[in-house]
């Protein structure tokens, strides 16, 4: 299991993320999420913090770029704060894959950001089992079916 | 959420109108602003409620 090549998914992707579910309270998911250019785990308390850090990554690297640009409600829409110099990648993949949630750990790589919303693949490490998904909806379900799974 | 446990924080009406790309597609207003903006995508829709609540937040800071 902890062997790289065992993992069904290109763990060399820059905008890798693991993220490590340790509870699942009242259908609400918690845990960290570890990526490249960060060691400390970012924590979650649900999955609209969840989305919402992932999100906030993939800008900030500029990867995958979003095909479009998030609406809002404001007149301007989102405030452009121009060039963002984009951080330097501080843990590598092999030690990014290495933490497990209590719950689920899910290696998770988005390939692109079209129609609003994502398109990737997820690995499950604890079945050792690989999904695809090509819209948020689609991931957030297959997480909580797994974390549901693992309680049952 | 129970009424009354915590003051609200906004009211959002959602109008899903098309189910393209596998994902939703329609208009949310958020009625104590009185404004209206379409949505692609859940994803969108989520953002945009979020960044909804934080602007809340500050002004009631």
């Amino acid at each position: 299991m902890s062997s790289v090549s065992n993992y069904k998914i290109n763990i060399s992707a820059p905008n890798l993320i693991n993220i490590c579910v340790d509870n699942n309270e009242q259908k609400e998911i918690s845990g960290r999420l570890y990526h490249c250019y960060q060691e400390e785990p970012v924590l979650f308390a649900n999955v609209v913090e969840l989305i919402r850090e992932i999100e906030s990554l993939f800008d900030r690297i500029a990867f995958p770029q979003a095909s479009t640009k998030t609406r809002s409600f404001g007149e301007n829409g989102q405030p452009n704060s121009g060039p963002v110099v984009r951080p330097e990648k501080v843990v590598p993949q092999d030690q990014v894959i290495l933490h497990n949630g209590q719950r689920g750990t899910f290696i998770t790589c988005v390939k692109f950001r079209q129609n609003s919303t994502w398109q990737g693949e997820t690995y499950w490490k604890e079945k050792n089992q690989q999904m695809r998904f090509t819209n948020l909806l689609e991931f957030i379900r297959q997480v909580d079916l797994a974390v549901d799974g693992e309680v049952l | 959420m129970k009424n009354g446990k915590c003051k609200d924080k906004g009211t959002f009406i959602v109008k899903i109108l098309n189910e393209q790309n596998s994902t939703w597609q329609g208009s949310v207003t958020w009625v104590e602003e009185q404004k209206t903006q379409n949505f692609r995508s859940a994803l969108e829709l989520i953002k945009m409620i979020d960044e909804a609540l934080d602007e809340e937040k500050e002004l009631s800071e």
